[in-house]
């Protein structure tokens, strides 16, 4: 007789009690039966608990095998190390003159302290003063020549057609024909045109970790020891520097944007049916956009609509931005390429409207590279929410096309702000030693939008300027700014040298100049037969009759044979003859209607580039006066019968011109003893700082160099470290750097 | 109480009708999809899905930050804390689903236990009946009585086991057949039900208990005894079922388990529902 006891509870159930009892400690026994919900909930929480006690132990035991490798691989952080932190905050574009106008107002009292007890400078900008070439050198020492970024253009010789300076992003060389489908057998090209080496490379050869934040070319992420996630030029998923949507029922309001695609839908009731067009297809044979539907309900009472998109259902009222929302693009054969995008309510009556943002890259889930490791990028999505990933965040071509309302930009420029600012506060709290550079962008971009509130002079104010307190846009930005760098100061020790600084100032751009109209009216530049006007990108340039061109903001490319694909210009003396001509020509350039010089010189690249890439900069870099800048149909290669126009964009204020006119910003809580500084050097101070020896190819001096040591209000650790060996380290390395020199 | 009991047993015999004939397997698999559907439908519609999609991304963010700080070991042990903080958070946030489903699935879960729990001894083979009494009974006094319905064979006289205060029986299996046996303890007549059917998956009840609230939740197989009843349990024990996996016996509850969670786990995309 089989002796069994009956019932739920029999011994068949004590058999697998083991199961049920661990159930019982980790959280509770009826979880059990719960299957897939609580169930599931209660192994997702076992495994979590499981991985995290694997992975403590796996830390404590692989701890002392790492400390040797460290020690074998030569790596002495810190030994000679002045400083345990560096902190960088890179506030883009932030002005001299306006710092220390507020400064005297009271009203950037952090910025003031530090004026006081540590240091102020004017920080000397590259030729040109342009944000990709500037942060380029300031963080490889280097002077433009040696790194390769001249502008945010660059031309191609062999087509006279601009390709984006930074980086390459180019299609696997092989692929397997499958069906309406082509399996690429490879990587994409996507490679970093930014030459030389940023100096937290140098640091994490030596055992000293970074964490770098969203700082300038920084597209691909290069591998080092430390952390970056990406900043400016980092691509949207469209593979564009950033193209807002914008939807409208309007017919009017469709023209060309720039910046933008503008789509006209089509209302039926409450209902509008459209798609959003995401990137192209490169998995089909013949590369198409994947699009996505998107279904828009309106409710025009209460001014808001339900937008149903990629498997999700949101409203949306007039006036508010959506968060971020997830966007996904089937590719087909189970790939899919996420972005996130936020969205905008612009109107609901007489006319529907919406704008959304460009397409960003899924931080979570990126389809390109967008942080070293690729997994940093995915971590703080995880702990901090979606973040803007786009190089250049904040749509200026939005606001200065007439789609997003001051406000609006300025509500979507502050929280992109406010995303970096946390990851930016996540990095500090776990970086105890080494370094935290992160960037900002808001400086720069409502600068640029918002200048013409201060210049009561400028032509597109009373056309363009409808904010109520648009004249403090500016002055609030340089408070929060200030109030940022406090936060951070409160976070750092006497151990912490704190940098603030920009990469060049700011000035009014109140008129354009279009050098291409100039080079043409001038018979330096030629049309086809029968035109007298150029489009975009020079397509009715004769080439064969053209001795000079202008293309981007920097400069002017001669024609040169034997570079150029249809060069005509002699290398030489007929080179160097007609860029003598042009300099006599344009500098000091009068503008007739103001009576006042337009261009105040022009800069020989020759003369001042010593690198190896200089074959790749502008032969003349056109050094504008206060006030002007190239304009914007000369930098897309339109070529008219107009030299001098005024700015009637919203994009208002600008740096383009004479670097001489616009300085950045150095501040520091240690006192250095400099004299007119320059943003190249500010890789060897770091490097300096942290006892390091400077690479002999720096341009860029370090603040220390002279001998002079770098002393904090709160502390005498220098005192403390300095050793007769440092002493004597330091002195070898002054000498061989002024023997360079 | 037994009136819930057979609804809910009414349900689970009509889902499983189709099934009786065929491997137990069948309906396990059918019966583990059905409630992981209804299981995933009710937590969505009572959890904090926003709450538990935030606390998932904070665990798997913790358990980055540790691979991306292996070399800082404070850091290391400051991701370590949280991971354990938030994770404790994730469970906190199950508790309300939990406290919902609770109730259905217990219910269901003794329904399936009379299905897969137990199965048919073969003709020639014996059952204990086990009668267990009050304690306020002297069962050394009791007449005692059994009667089978035919094709079962009671083997042996009671045996009482005063200590335990239960009485049992030992039936021999004639012929696969059904009804009731009978116990007579003096003037008191009381009946537990018998099923020997030929199925391949049939509902076998083992106990028929008293009025408890508990003991009926956990035995729903039966009527409750009545009650000023002096016997508080009858139990007849059928052999224990086993599903076979590639020659492994599993428990019924394993299988449903891990079924549940496979259906629930390849369905939550379908179903959006964030675990």
């Amino acid at each position: 007789m089989r002796q069994s006891s009956a019932g739920l509870f029999g011994t068949g159930f004590k058999r697998i009690y083991p199961l049920f009892f661990l159930i019982l400690i980790l959280a509770s026994s009826a979880e059990a039966y719960i299957g897939p919900g609580a169930g599931f909930a209660f192994l997702s929480s076992f495994l979590i608990f499981f991985l995290t006690f694997f992975l403590a132990l796996f830390s404590i035991l692989s701890w002392p095998f790492r400390w040797l490798f460290r020690l074998l691989r030569g790596q002495k952080a810190y030994q000679n190390s002045r400083v345990d932190k560096v902190i960088i905050l890179g506030f883009d574009g932030l002005d001299p003159d306006l710092t220390e106008k507020y400064m005297a107002q009271g009203k950037l009292p952090v910025l003031s302290q530090l004026k006081k007890q540590g240091t102020f400078k004017r920080l000397r900008t590259t030729t040109p003063a342009i944000s990709p070439v500037a942060w380029s050198s300031f963080m490889t020492g280097c002077e433009p020549s040696k790194h390769n970024i001249f502008d945010f253009l660059s031309r191609n010789p062999k087509t006279y057609l601009p390709d984006l300076s930074s980086a390459r992003i180019g299609p696997p060389s092989r692929f397997l024909k499958l069906g309406k489908y082509r399996i690429p057998l490879g990587r994409p090209e996507i490679r970093l045109l930014r030459k030389s080496q940023p100096f937290w490379k140098i640091l994490g050869q030596e055992g000293i970790f970074s964490t770098i934040l969203r700082i300038p070319i920084t597209f691909p992420p290069e591998k080092f020891s430390g952390h970056l996630l990406s900043g400016m030029c980092l691509p949207d998923l469209k593979g564009s520097q950033g193209t807002f949507l914008f939807y409208t029922t309007n017919p009017e309001r469709i023209k060309k944007k720039e910046g933008g695609e503008s789509l006209l839908v089509e209302r039926q009731g409450n209902l509008i049916k459209t798609f959003i067009a995401g990137p192209e297809n490169s998995l089909l044979a013949r590369p198409q956009e994947i699009k996505i539907p998107m279904v828009i309900r309106l409710n025009e009472q209460q001014e808001q609509v339900e937008v149903e998109v990629s498997g999700q259902k949101f409203d949306l009222q007039k006036g508010v931005f959506s968060p971020w929302i997830k966007l996904s693009f089937p590719a087909g054969l189970g790939v899919k390429v996420r972005a996130i995008a936020r969205f905008y309510l612009l109107s609901t009556s007489p006319h529907f409207e919406l704008y959304i943002t460009p397409l960003n890259i899924d931080p979570e889930k990126p389809a390109l590279p967008v942080s070293h490791p690729f997994i940093y990028s995915s971590y703080l999505a995880k702990l901090l929410g979606s973040y803007v990933t786009l190089g250049e965040a904040n749509d200026t071509w939005a606001l200065n096309e007439g789609v997003l309302p001051e406000q609006a930009f300025l509500d979507l420029a502050y929280s992109f702000h406010q995303e970096t600012e946390k990851i930016l506060f996540k990095a500090l709290s776990k970086t105890k030693k080494g370094l935290v550079a992160c960037w900002f962008e808001t400086s720069d971009s409502l600068q640029h939008m918002f200048f013409r509130y201060l210049d009561k002079s400028h032509p597109a104010l009373l056309s363009t300027a409808h904010l109520k307190d648009g004249a403090t846009v500016i002055e609030d930005l340089y408070k929060k700014l200030d109030g940022l760098a406090g936060q951070v100061l409160e976070q750092s020790d006497d151990q912490t040298c704190l940098i603030i600084m920009s990469d060049h100032g700011f000035k009014s751009f109140r008129r354009g100049i279009n050098l291409n109209s100039w080079l043409y009216l001038n018979g330096y530049l030629q049309l086809k037969e029968g035109a007298t006007s150029s489009e975009e990108w020079f397509k009715q340039v004769d080439w064969t009759r053209t001795r000079a061109y202008g293309l981007g903001l920097a400069g002017i490319y001669i024609n040169l044979k034997g570079r150029e694909a249809q060069g005509l210009v002699e290398p030489g003396e007929e080179y160097r003859n007609l860029k003598k001509e042009l300099t006599e020509k344009l500098s000091g350039l009068k503008d007739k209607d103001l009576g006042r010089a337009a261009i105040n010189r022009l800069i020989d690249t020759e003369k001042i580039y010593h690198g190896p890439y200089r074959q790749e900069a502008p032969d003349l870099i056109v050094a504008y006066n206060e006030g002007y800048r190239v304009s914007w149909d000369s930098v897309t290669g339109r070529v008219n019968e107009t030299v001098i126009e005024d700015n009637l964009k919203a994009w208002s204020g600008d740096h383009c011109l004479d670097p001489d006119l616009v300085p950045g910003v150095f501040f520091s809580n240690f006192k250095f003893e400099i004299d007119q500084p320059s943003i190249m050097d500010i890789a060897p101070t770091v490097l300096d700082l942290f006892g390091l020896e400077q690479p002999k190819y720096f341009d860029g001096q370090s603040f220390l160099s002279d001998g002079s040591q770098p002393a904090s209000e709160k502390t005498d650790k220098n005192d403390r470290i300095k050793t007769e060996k440092e002493q004597k380290i330091k002195k070898a390395n002054n000498n061989g750097r002024r023997k360079r020199r | 109480m037994w009136w819930l009991n057979q609804a809910v047993g009414l349900v689970v015999k009509i889902l499983l009708l189709p099934f009786r004939a065929m491997n137990p397997w069948a309906g396990m698999i059918f019966i583990s999809l059905l409630t992981a559907i209804l299981m995933l439908f009710i937590y969505k519609k009572t959890s904090n899905q926003s709450g538990i999609k935030h606390t998932k991304n904070l665990i798997k963010g913790y358990l980055l930050e540790i691979r991306l700080f292996q070399n800082d070991f404070a850091a290391f042990l400051g991701s370590l804390k949280n991971l354990l903080a938030v994770n404790l958070r994730y469970l906190a946030y199950n508790l309300r689903p939990l406290l919902v489903m609770i109730g259905p699935v217990f219910l269901l879960l003794a329904q399936m236990n009379l299905w897969f729990g137990y199965q048919t001894p073969a003709p020639g083979e014996t059952l204990l009946l086990k009668v267990r009494f009050n304690q306020s009974v002297e069962i050394d006094r009791l007449d005692l009585e059994l009667e089978a319905p035919e094709g079962i064979t009671v083997d042996s006289p009671p045996v009482r086991i005063i200590d335990e205060n239960e009485a049992d029986w030992r039936l021999k299996i004639t012929e696969l057949t059904g009804g009731q046996l009978i116990i007579r303890t003096g003037e008191a007549r009381y009946a537990k039900d018998l099923s020997l059917p030929e199925t391949k998956l049939a509902r076998l009840s083992t106990l028929r208990v008293n009025r408890n609230l508990w003991q009926q939740l956990l035995y729903p197989g039966e009527k409750p005894l009545p009650g000023e009843s002096e016997i508080k349990q009858i139990e007849l024990a059928y052999p224990e079922a086993r599903l076979n996996f590639l020659g492994l016996k599993i428990h019924w509850l394993v299988a449903y388990f891990v079924l549940s969670i496979i259906f629930g786990f390849g369905l939550k995309g379908w179903f959006k529902v964030e675990i």
